[in-house]
């Protein structure tokens, strides 16, 4: 995608700064589906999915002042805004939801519902990524990654040693680029 | 510092997927401003993840950017500043004036 953008970041950085209006659209149109699959891969819901883009793109036009390109570009920038604005959405949900069952089943609630969403997700190129990794690296990826599980929730999630969690998570991530570089 | 170990030793991409915590992360950001071949690698990375997210792309429903552009026109404003999520609504004239008089 970064190929067919005629602006360059720091045009697109700049322009967002100087609250112009026409570039908000164009960052919009260039970046929401992708921010968009992010925020439905985590909070597996197309309302709230779009409550997350909206909030996302919002919070990227207030808080552009402190994006820091030293820390990477302004796209990895908006995915961890996108990240974490839906996993917020996805704990305030998970919270209300204890409030109703048990503590111990809302773990399993908060897993289970990710592995339906591989199934139903079509998409030749993520198929062929997530299928490449074993199983035991794909629930580790799927409850860090898009579910927001420290590497301690998960330990206690799956009943595996913490040590064994990061030993996975760093290895289902390495397969995963390799597995990226393979496309 | 053992550059190369440091880099195959995974903590990076752990970093550039965001499933550090917060101390660990700072610890990273502190040895990537350190090494420029750190950096390299973690730039690398960022590029890896943007790839990997591009497979989950969908188009989003067709009204959010009309809402989004009526927010932000009206960001200034009482009425548009309503519409934002409580940790949004901020630190312009319209948020001072409101908190003045209550």
């Amino acid at each position: 995608m970064g190929t067919t953008l005629s602006y360059t970041e720091i045009e697109l950085v700049q322009g967002l700064q100087a609250r112009d209006e026409k570039l908000f659209g164009y960052l919009y149109d260039h970046y929401s589906p992708a921010l968009y699959g992010v925020a439905l891969k985590i909070v597996t819901d197309d309302a709230s999915a779009g409550d997350v883009l909206q909030e996302v793109f919002i919070k990227i036009w207030k808080n552009i002042d402190r994006y820091d390109p030293s820390k990477g570009r302004l796209f990895t920038w908006m995915l961890n805004i996108a990240r974490n604005t839906a996993i917020d959405s996805l704990r305030s949900k998970a919270h209300k939801l204890d409030q109703k069952v048990q503590d111990v089943t809302s773990a399993n609630l908060m897993y289970e519902p990710q592995l339906a969403v591989h199934l139903s997700v079509d998409h030749l190129g993520l198929t062929k990524v997530i299928e490449g990794l074993p199983k035991d690296q794909r629930i580790i990826i799927d409850l860090a990654y898009f579910k927001g599980c420290t590497q301690e929730e998960i330990a206690k999630t799956l009943d595996i040693p913490l040590g064994t969690v990061k030993t996975r998570m760093r290895n289902a991530i390495m397969q995963l680029r390799i597995l990226l570089k393979q496309l | 510092m053992d550059v190369q170990g440091y880099i195959s030793s995974g903590i990076l991409e752990s970093y550039v997927f965001g499933l550090l915590s917060e101390t660990e992360q700072r610890e990273v950001e502190i040895i990537i401003a350190q090494y420029p071949a750190v950096k390299a690698t973690v730039q690398e990375l960022q590029q890896d993840r943007e790839r990997f997210v591009q497979l989950y792309a969908m188009a989003p429903p067709m009204d959010i950017k009309d809402r989004l552009l009526n927010i932000i026109r009206e960001e200034e404003t009482t009425a548009g500043n309503s519409l934002l999520p409580d940790e949004l609504r901020a630190p312009g004239p319209a948020r001072s004036a409101k908190e003045k008089n209550t």
